[in-house]
């Protein structure tokens, strides 16, 4: 279910009933376990099997690797749940992708191959879940993790529903722990997670899917040339979209598990104000960035085999990394851009780290902001329905479109260039802070109204029922 | 484990939050209720329910065995009275499944595939959408509602029962729609296409009827018809569909008949009233001649026009498109006897 509905309302409402009973903490344990298949179920009944399969598998393949010390077994019992899991993904996500692809190669060598039609219903989720219990897997067989002592709290792991959709993708030894003691949310933590719940829903519903979609859907779905201040705007639009339906997202699964009395890590860092791309990395779906540094980056050798193998390393990483949210090429040349961004600063900073230049405020604006337009300009390929749609966007942008159609109202402009102006000032006041170091200096009346105002926005948009970008991945 | 996913209990700022809650809870109160008194002063009121893939959906489930069924877009919404309907047909009420601004062929085809359709199904015709290829503007909605999940079912239920304590919950009180409305100029070579404004309202069982404010609200009911012309003039406007495409929509028609005919089933098509500009509009795009006359004349199904039944004919149309509420019921006590006349002379 989604968390801008009056079903989650409803349900949230009850889970946070049950949590507080005076039963024993395995009996509420039960009662998350339940309502997280419930809530997951709640979109397609059958799919809660695909996170039973999940959680089995890797509950019993971690036993097996901790047990076992011959490596070759090791890596056998490793090499069944990375197939599992991503078996699992792969049909699920990437079949059609893979046929389509099969048959463009057979293509090439003359061969006409019509593959079977592919409607297999894309599970929600998927992606966030199938890499949560993989890294389980992982950090036993790399023996940086005990397995849990209780299937019941690595089941909970698995199917914890706040995070369980679109993240933050949570490690076992973030999460595991906390589920071997009891935990009831002090009235302080469910009014701070209450507050972090009304700022996500407001982020999504209010700026995602009232101020910013409209523009970017209508600048994307645009069959032809753009003048360019529409094809600038959509794209600013989708910036903001993007970000405020993730990161809202995120806000709002902490803002949860906070009331319920867990601690789950931040997932964003006010990505709009990084200086650099290895910066916007450590900023933006960190839990992403940090599985595939340390599950993909660090096993493939990191910095530690030579330059060239370091590059090497880092695109492998970010193509993965882009293919891993949609089964298109768009999603990895949108990755293999941002590697590409990560080798030049790279490269860059090896020759001119420590110059008086870079440390300046001027040149920290100015980097900021160019990081700033590549990553904007960039989305283009993640939000771009194919190739030709996305170089005629570009094309747009650069003026080389010619005059181009204007297909945003003045409106819809003004309403993404303040949220924009604003976004970028908030994102470079908090670069170097907390959102909690902020509120804690902030007077309580000025919180109680800004609180109330985003209330009484989210009320007013009447909930768009739109789902989370995310969730598609 | 990796030094950045570390494990820690979150900090929470240090600040009086029961106060702070609480006045939360109690302003927000207070700003919505507020909110409500001036939509409720504009006229919106409770038990007015936005049409949504799931509230179709449930009349869509109830759309078996011999049970009537009604397609087309918002004429055979707002114009039909169903319990006038199953008055006059001393049965059920028919089951409404029109869409507003839709065209009914694809919900045709796909009432004609389902094998648990087996009663009359009445189909309106409104010449611009009807004969056009292009699904409309609510064309998704079937397929939605097929897909409806347990969490959206439950969802409706609730937002219903919102809609019958609120009465700012309406598409147009949106924010994101006030926003939309907000008179500012347009950007030079931009031609203004506005969002059509509140023209009805609607109850549970699908029963439209035409937006009172259109009757009382002379300002509000030409801004309407306003909208319902805007672009009508415009040399861009879309070109009528060649003969060639009725000639398909006919075969197409045919073979949906026959499918549910042979389940003991039936197809009716009816042109609900229109006047003023929106006629000269559809006699100008759409000649009766070349569109309903060869339906009519080719399709192997009953098929009233309302101009040819002195019964059907003199009904106001306030803003050239649609009855107000109290004809509506008079034209549905007027259609079924005929309809049922016209069905029963053609077996």
């Amino acid at each position: 279910m989604l968390f801008n509905s009056l079903t989650f309302l409803v349900f949230f409402a009850v889970v946070l009933a049950l949590h507080a009973l005076p039963i024993p903490w395995r009996a509420r344990k039960i009662n998350l376990l339940v309502a997280s298949y419930v809530f997951y179920g709640a979109w397609n009944p059958p799919f809660v099997v695909l996170l039973w399969i999940s959680t089995v598998l890797d509950w019993y393949v971690a036993k097996g690797i901790y047990r076992e010390e011959r490596p070759a077994r090791r890596r056998a019992l490793l090499l069944l749940s990375i197939a599992g899991n991503l078996g699992i993904l792969g049909y699920f996500k990437y079949g059609e992708f893979l046929l389509e692809n099969w048959q463009a190669a057979m293509r090439l060598v003359g061969i006409e191959w019509v593959p079977p039609e592919w409607s297999i219903v894309l599970p929600v989720g998927i992606s966030f879940y199938t890499f949560q219990t993989m890294a389980y897997s992982l950090d036993v067989y790399l023996r940086r993790e005990r397995p849990a002592r209780s299937f019941l709290d690595f089941a909970l792991f698995v199917t914890f529903f706040p995070q369980l959709v679109a993240g933050p993708i949570v490690r076992p030894a973030d999460l595991v722990p906390q589920f071997a003691e009891p935990r009831r949310a002090t009235s302080r933590q469910l009014a701070w997670g209450l507050g972090l719940m009304s700022l996500g829903l407001f982020e999504k519903v209010v700026v995602a899917d009232t101020l910013m979609a409209p523009s970017a859907d209508e600048v994307f779905r645009a069959a032809g040339p753009l003048h360019a201040l529409d094809a600038w705007i959509g794209v600013l639009a989708f910036s903001g979209q993007i970000f405020s339906d993730f990161a809202g997202y995120s806000t709002t699964a902490i803002g949860a598990a906070l009331c319920l009395g867990f601690s789950i890590t931040n997932n964003f860092r006010y990505p709009y104000a990084a200086i650099g791309f290895s910066d916007f990395w450590r900023r933006w779906h960190i839990s992403l960035s940090t599985w595939l540094r340390d599950y993909l980056y660090v096993p493939l050798g990191g910095n530690r085999l030579g330059r060239r193998r370091t590059y090497v390393n880092l695109m492998t990483t970010m193509l993965l990394g882009g293919l891993w949210h949609g089964a298109s090429w768009t999603f990895v040349a949108w990755g293999g851009l941002h590697g590409a961004y990560l080798a030049v600063e790279r490269f860059l900073t090896e020759r001119f780290s420590g110059s008086r230049l870079s440390s300046s405020t001027v040149t920290r604006l100015g980097l900021a902001l160019l990081t700033y337009i590549l990553v904007i300009v960039t989305w283009v390929f993640f939000r771009a329905h194919d190739f030709p749609s996305a170089w005629r966007l570009l094309g747009s942008m650069f003026g080389l479109a010619g005059e181009g159609e204007k297909v945003l109202y003045w409106i819809g402009i003004i309403e993404v260039a303040a949220v924009t102006a604003v976004m970028l000032a908030a994102h470079w006041r908090m670069r170097d802070t907390t959102l909690e170091a902020v509120v804690e200096r902030t007077p309580a009346w000025v919180i109680a109204t800004v609180w109330t105002l985003m209330v009484f926005a989210v009320i007013t948009t009447q909930g768009s029922g739109n789902a989370f970008i995310y969730f598609q991945f | 484990m990796p030094s950045s996913t570390s494990s820690s209990e979150r900090p929470v700022p240090d600040r009086p939050w029961p106060a702070i809650l609480g006045a939360v809870v109690l302003a927000t109160a207070a700003l919505t209720a507020a909110w409500e008194l001036y939509w409720r002063e504009i006229g919106f009121v409770t038990h007015d329910y936005v049409d949504t893939p799931s509230l179709w959906a449930t009349q869509r489930r109830r759309a078996t065995g011999d049970r009537t069924v009604l397609i087309g877009s918002s004429r055979m919404y707002f114009d039909v009275n169903l319990r006038a309907w199953a008055e006059e047909t001393d049965g059920p009420r028919p089951i409404q499944l029109s869409l507003v601004g839709t065209s009914p062929r694809g919900l045709l085809t796909e009432l004609a595939n389902d094998s648990t359709v087996r009663g009359l199904v009445v189909v309106g015709v409104t010449p611009g959408i009807f004969f056009r290829t292009r699904r409309g503007y609510l064309g998704d909605f079937p397929e939605r509602a097929e897909r409806e999940s347990p969490s959206e079912w439950l969802g409706q239920r609730l937002f219903m029962a919102m809609e019958r304590a609120f009465a700012f919950i309406d598409w147009d009180t949106r924010l994101g729609t006030i926003l939309e409305r907000q008179p500012i100029p347009v950007r030079e070579g931009m031609i203004l296409d506005r969002a059509v404004r509140k023209v009805s309202r609607t109850r549970p069982a699908r029963q439209g009827w035409l937006e009172p404010r259109i009757l009382e609200d002379s300002v509000y009911r030409q801004l309407v018809r306003d909208i319902w012309m805007d672009g009508d003039d415009s040399p861009d406007r879309r070109p009528s569909p060649p003969a060639d495409s009725v000639t398909a929509l006919i075969a197409e028609l045919d073979r949906d008949i026959g499918r549910i005919r042979a389940r003991g089933g039936d197809v009716a098509f009816v042109r609900f009233p229109s006047s003023g500009r929106v006629l000269e509009s559809e006699h100008r795009d759409f000649p009766r001649e070349r569109y309903w006359d060869r339906l009519a004349r080719e399709v192997d199904a009953v098929a009233i026009y309302y101009q040819d039944h002195p019964a059907l004919s003199g009904y106001q149309t306030p803003e050239w498109s649609h009855l107000s509420r109290d004809d509506a019921q008079r034209f549905t006590r007027a259609l079924v006897p005929i309809l049922m006349d016209s069905l029963e002379r053609r077996r």
